[in-house]
């Protein structure tokens, strides 16, 4: 039998005036073809108001859901599914509304109200037969289950058949929580049947209708000594996975802000002295405290827990609920109340791996709030981070999408200049490196004599090795004449070494570096002479460019550029091909003849118009290409430098305490 | 090529050459007869009267069976009111051979002509020329006055009648003059010569056309011109080809080089000839060419454009980025093979014994090291071989300084190659990590732009790298060892200094070599076998050894390999060819060198077989 037939199969009746939009809702339901009739379905939708207002109505009028009940779900009828599908249509067309909700649980529980307790269960069933929908039926059925009666047996039975279908959706979680809520004896006996220790899923149910009888101030005094008895039955218990089940219960209450502070204050003193698998249920009672609606002392508990358990070794789930506890609580609980700074949670939980995008994530939500918000905690802050944890900082800024958003609004900040010029000139490698780092990201472009300390040697050797290992490009200029400030001109040594660099990166690009430093280089002896320097250079090269010396042709080499033109071009082009959504979702056309083209479009040939032509050019670094060995060797000597400095830096005294 | 020089090539070859151009039962002869028609019709003169039939395409003119009356050639002035008859003598002008080579009957016949025929009756004068291609001396050049004076000043009635005589010198500042063009050669060789005249005049150096149709007609027409038996005369009519082709280059820098390219193959081909030949005149002639034509050329060359190389990135191109390591160190190894050349021919040169000359030589040759530190400090090709066969080079530029007993800079050269060396292997992306063993740049310029191997074996072996090893020995002893370990451990065997693997991508083993006994041959003829085609392959298995011999040091592995490799396969550098035309010819023909070039430098002589342990 098809929808459109069980749907017909059910008594058509004259519905009263007054309910106007719920006669049309059913009469459209009765209308049902094959496909909905859509154009009833927008006229109720968009009379959402009266609508509204209408349900109000209907629900609280006890004799018009007798006579709905009587004319569309007639208790005599025996085909509930068909009940569950008529009702799935009554909500696609008034919409997934609360009110249309309401209507329906209402109507649920009117139908099976009169009915005996077997063909209640057997409508529980038809209702959560189709497993598809479960989710969205459970909200049908919560006034049915506060309000009729169930043996505990019968719900036990059935919850456990219907929660893991439930999947990640949480519809069913809410039944249990009316059920628990509204039946507090029936929640405890259910909690108390031994078959539920048998499963994953009866461990769950458990907890969670411990948890709701436990911050329940409705439950009767000796339903609450029976249950105290029984969470300290499971507080106590040998198995740690019993434990477990019992601080979980702690979460519900949690979530809702219902634990006295107290209370939380003795659990996570306990937490302390249990073993790792217990204490990562702190981690997700800290989450669910900070996440939810809990005071900001039961948030304070929580940091302060977190203080002692936030940890390089933590698991990447609990970094993440320790990032996400200072981004939630940064701003609305202050050092001064705390008594210590929630950020440095972020310090301790170092390393974090770069492919933990989540934390990284909040880690930046939380800078980048800060950033406007606090500008020298942030910088403070920053800076701390770079030189205790530079290398996970690094490997997060070079994983391409962490700080992405960050760095986009901090290059717009006044102040951010005169910060990545003071880290730049930092005694610490990790705060220098950050430096670097943001001139090339943020393409900063500082003038000259702008005010920064000179180098000391070290700093200058790292600042160098460092320089030369980033391959820095857009930014090359700018972070010369940014350090020709910094060098210490009595230092022959210093001198020598800033100007050959200098010199190499002239020549290297001399439209990135030489053409741009050539101004601020009048005001800076020190790079005039590199200039100068550069400038003959390429006079000479420019006098030898026609020489005989290298006018001659290389054998077959010509053949060979134009076959890797060709084959480049078709690399490129199946590069694109492959990674351009625009070129994969319209046809190709390849021209032969002509310079403009026209299509043919449903029939109608269009207007000739032209070809497009586009291109890119970007400046090659010279010396890689006329001396890569002395490139790379350069690159390897930076890095042997920089393992060297680290090497000292490692056993001499730590630069910050 | 000086003008000094071209005049006494063209002294030579014009003296050389017979009376008459014909085919003899004994072979070819070449005549001066022919040198005198083509500078009468280059002075705008119409052939009256030859003495022989044209050949047709290379065969050579056919004399007329017809009395000649005493004239060789005849031709009408372009005016046609003179008549110019010349009488021809490949005979010196001497009081004896005056009469007894008919210098005076041949000259009173041809002042005796009839004019009285129609094809006459506008000439107003006769001239008569006598042309010598020998030496004169003074009683013969009275006899000729004596006889000119007393045959009068007319022909016939009207005519006047002059006597001019054209000596080998008169000849030669003709030829200066109005005959440096592919005419100046016999008839059979004008066209092979237009043909490659017209080529330099319109190929660049080095471009397809250069290589594929340019070179392989001079190659022929070097053969053709050298063919049979090696005479001075055929030397030196190669002697007088260059000047013509290098007058015909295209005008564009890149001539430059490219005439030197020209010549070198000139050279291979008079030294190959030399060495067929036994005349030691023959082999004065080439030496002579050689010296005066190429060797001064390319010495001018660097005098000119030496200095260039030292300045930075001369070198530099505008080529396609991947392609520019490439064409920077072809230039370079290009400059550096020229330049060791010009070191070791100017060094072997035996100048008379006087401190002035030997302070000279002296301040040639470190001119010429000069250009070689500069080049190799400059321009970082240089420090790139592609070629296992750029051994060559880098041989030359150790000899120089090894010679010079310039130890510091062969130091800090062999360090700064293994340098350049090992971070070229680390990239593993790389295709110059390997050196080409084929010597085949198409491979290079393949691997780059398919980036792969055109073999299996491409770079796998490694001769170039033995001999840096080899070199190794010529180090001062304080220097040896480091570097020799440095150089094997990481190189050879790609090992960090913990013995850690260097990640390489591929192994690469030392190779020698021992040519065959036809190596000069087969060097010098850019046949169809190739040197390194011949010979034995001396696998090293890069001196890991894993008998008794493992704890021996490696610098006594690497020197028992070569006593035993000198001592199975003796190596005679000696030879009637100048080691800098065999360089050469290993340069340009992509062969090895020899490794006794370098062992016979740097270790000492071969022990007797009986004190050599037998191999392990």
């Amino acid at each position: 039998m098809t929808d459109h037939a069980e749907a017909n199969s059910i008594p058509q009746m004259t519905l009263p005036t007054q309910t106007p939009l719920t006669d049309e809702v059913f009469a459209a339901v009765r209308a049902w073809q094959p496909e909905p009739p859509w154009k009833q379905v927008d006229s109720i939708q968009k009379n959402r108001a009266a609508w509204e207002t209408e349900v109000t109505l209907v629900c609280a009028d006890p004799s018009i859901v007798a006579r709905l009940l009587a004319r569309e779900l007639p208790s005599s009828a025996e085909n509930d599914i068909a009940i569950a599908t008529m009702l799935d249509r009554v909500q696609l067309l008034a919409g997934h509304f609360q009110f249309t909700k309401q209507l329906i649980e209402v109507l649920v529980a009117g139908y099976m109200a009169p009915l005996p307790q077997e063909r209640r269960q057997v409508v529980l069933r038809a209702i959560t037969s189709d497993t598809s929908e479960i989710s969205m039926r459970a909200n049908w059925l919560t006034r049915a289950i506060r309000t009729l009666d169930f043996p505990v047996e019968f719900l036990h039975a059935w919850f456990l058949e219907v929660l893991p279908a439930d999947g990640s959706g949480s519809g069913f979680w809410s039944v249990v929580g009316e059920f628990t809520a509204a039946k507090p004896e029936g929640a405890l006996a259910m909690a108390s049947i031994p078959q539920l220790d048998q499963t994953p899923i009866g461990r769950q149910l458990r907890v969670r209708l411990l948890a709701g009888l436990r911050f329940n101030p409705a439950v009767p005094s000796r339903t609450a000594e029976e249950l105290a008895a029984t969470l300290a039955g499971l507080a106590g218990h040998l198995d740690p996975e019993r434990r477990i089940d019992y601080l979980r219960t702690y979460k519900e209450g949690a979530w809702r802000g219902d634990i006295p502070t107290e209370e939380l204050r003795s659990v996570m003193e306990t937490l302390n002295r249990a073993t790792a698998a217990e204490q990562s249920i702190g981690f997700e009672l800290a989450t669910a405290i900070i996440s939810g609606s809990s005071s900001k002392e039961h948030h304070m508990v929580v940091l302060h827990w977190l203080r002692g358990h936030a940890l390089p070794q933590c698991t990447s789930e609990q970094k993440l609920k320790v990032a996400e506890a200072v981004w939630r609580t940064w701003k609305s609980i202050t050092i001064a109340e705390l008594g210590f700074d929630q950020v440095t949670l972020l310090f301790a939980i170092q390393p974090v791996a770069a492919n933990l995008a989540g934390v990284w994530r909040d880690i930046e939500h939380t800078l980048q709030e800060m950033m406007h918000a606090e500008p020298d905690r942030f910088r403070q802050t920053v800076r701390a981070l770079a030189q205790k944890h530079w290398r996970a900082l690094r490997d997060a800024l070079d994983e391409g999408k962490a700080f992405e958003w960050l760095l986009g609004e901090l290059g717009q900040l006044p102040w951010v200049e005169a910060f990545v010029t003071g880290i730049s000139g930092s005694t610490n490698r990790g705060e220098r490196r950050l430096g670097a780092y943001l001139f090339e990201a943020l393409k900063l472009q500082p003038s000259a004599g702008t005010p920064a300390a000179k180098f000391d040697t070290v700093g200058f050797r790292t600042w160098l090795a460092e320089f030369q290992t980033r391959n820095v490009y857009e930014t090359v200029a700018a972070q010369l004449v940014a350090a020709a400030q910094r060098v210490d001109e009595q230092d022959e040594w210093m001198v020598q070494q800033f100007q050959s660099e200098a010199y190499y990166q002239c020549l290297n690009l001399p439209g990135r570096c030489l053409a741009k430093i050539r101004q601020p280089a009048a005001t800076l002896p020190l790079l005039q002479h590199v200039v100068e320097a550069a400038d003959a250079y390429f006079k000479t090269l420019s006098d030898l460019r026609d020489s005989p010396i290298k006018a001659q042709q290389i054998p077959s080499m010509r053949r060979y550029e134009i076959r890797k033109a060709q084959l480049d071009r078709r690399r490129m082009q199946e590069m694109a091909d492959k990674n351009s959504i625009f070129a994969q979702a319209i046809s190709k056309s390849y021209l032969i003849y002509g310079n403009q083209h026209a299509y043919l479009m449903e029939g109608d040939l269009s207007s000739p118009s032209g070809l497009q032509e586009f291109s890119h050019s970007f400046e090659m670094p010279r010396i890689d290409c006329i001396d890569p060995e002395a490139a790379n060797h350069r690159q390897l000597n930076a890095l042997a430098t920089l393992a060297e400095l680290r090497r000292d830096e490692e056993s001499g005294p730590a630069e910050i305490s | 090529m000086t003008k000094e020089t071209l005049h006494l090539f063209l002294s030579h070859y014009l003296s050389a050459l017979s009376e008459e151009t014909q085919q003899t039962v004994a072979g070819r002869r070449f005549g001066f007869d022919h040198v005198i028609e083509q500078l009468g019709v280059a002075h705008g003169w119409q052939v009256h009267r030859t003495p022989s039939h044209s050949g047709i395409g290379d065969t050579l003119p056919k004399p007329k069976k017809e009395p000649e009356h005493g004239i060789d050639y005849a031709f009408f002035s372009a005016d046609r009111t003179a008549l110019l008859i010349f009488v021809l003598k490949d005979e010196a002008l001497t009081y004896k051979n005056f009469t007894a080579e008919r210098f005076d009957t041949d000259l009173r016949r041809a002042s005796q002509h009839d004019l009285t025929l129609p094809e006459y009756s506008a000439i107003k004068g006769v001239r008569v020329i006598l042309a010598y291609n020998k030496n004169d001396d003074e009683e013969g050049i009275e006899e000729f006055t004596r006889l000119t004076k007393t045959l009068g000043t007319k022909v016939g009635d009207h005519a006047t009648l002059e006597f001019e005589r054209w000596n080998l010198e008169r000849l030669v500042t003709e030829v200066e003059a109005k005959l440096l063009t592919p005419a100046l050669l016999p008839a059979n060789f004008f066209k092979s010569l237009t043909y490659v005249c017209w080529q330099v005049g319109d190929f660049t150096h080095g471009s397809n056309q250069w290589e594929e149709v340019l070179l392989p007609d001079w190659k022929e027409l070097l053969e053709s011109l050298l063919a049979g038996e090696v005479t001075p005369r055929s030397v030196w009519m190669v002697g007088v080809t260059l000047p013509i082709v290098r007058k015909h280059g295209k005008e564009e820098p890149a001539f430059e080089t490219g005439w030197l390219d020209l010549a070198e193959w000139a050279m291979i081909a008079l030294w190959r000839a030399a060495k067929r030949s036994k005349d030691e005149a023959v082999r004065k002639a080439v030496t002579a060419v050689w010296l005066e034509t190429y060797v001064q050329d390319l010495e001018r060359f660097y005098l000119r454009h030496g200095d260039d190389l030292g300045r930075e990135h001369s070198l530099n191109t505008r080529t396609e980025y991947s392609f520019q390591p490439v064409a920077e160190s072809y230039l370079a190894f290009w400059h550096l093979g020229r330049l060791g050349i010009l070191w070791f021919t100017v060094t072997s040169l035996k100048f008379a014994d006087t401190e002035e000359m030997k302070k000279a030589q002296g301040e040639r040759l470190a001119q010429i090291a000069g250009w070689m530190l500069g080049l190799v400090q400059a321009n970082p090709g240089a420090m790139r071989p592609i070629l296992d066969v750029h051994h060559v080079e880098l041989f030359l530029f150790w000899q120089t300084f090894y010679r010079h007993g310039e130890t510091q800079i062969i130091t800090q050269w062999l360090k700064d190659m293994y340098e350049h060396l090992l971070v070229r292997r680390r990239q593993s992306k790389d295709p110059l990590r390997l050196i080409a063993s084929d010597n085949n740049w198409e491979s290079v310029f393949e691997f780059i732009v398919s980036g792969k191997a055109p073999t299996e074996g491409y770079g796998r072996s490694s001769y170039l790298m033995l001999m840096l090893l080899e070199l190794g020995f010529s180090l001062p002893f304080q220097n040896r060892g480091e570097y020799l370990k440095c150089f094997y451990e990481h190189l050879v065997l790609g090992q960090d200094s913990e013995g850690q693997p260097l990640g390489f991508a591929e192994s690469v083993e030392l190779a020698g070599w021992a040519p065959s006994k036809d190596w000069e041959d087969l060097v010098m003829a850019d046949g169809l076998v190739r040197a390194d085609e011949r010979g034995v392959a001396l696998m090293t298995h890069n001196f890991q050894q894993r008998s008794r011999r493992t704890t021996e040091p490696l610098s006594a592995r690497i020197e028992h390999f070569v006593q035993q490799s000198r001592q199975q396969h003796p190596f005679d550098v000696s030879s009637r060819i100048p080691f800098s035309i065999l360089a050469l010819a290993c340069i340009k023909t992509r062969s090895p060198l020899p490794s006794e070039y370098w062992r016979q430098l740097i270790f000492s002589a071969p022990q007797n077989p009986q004190e050599i342990p037998s191999s392990v």
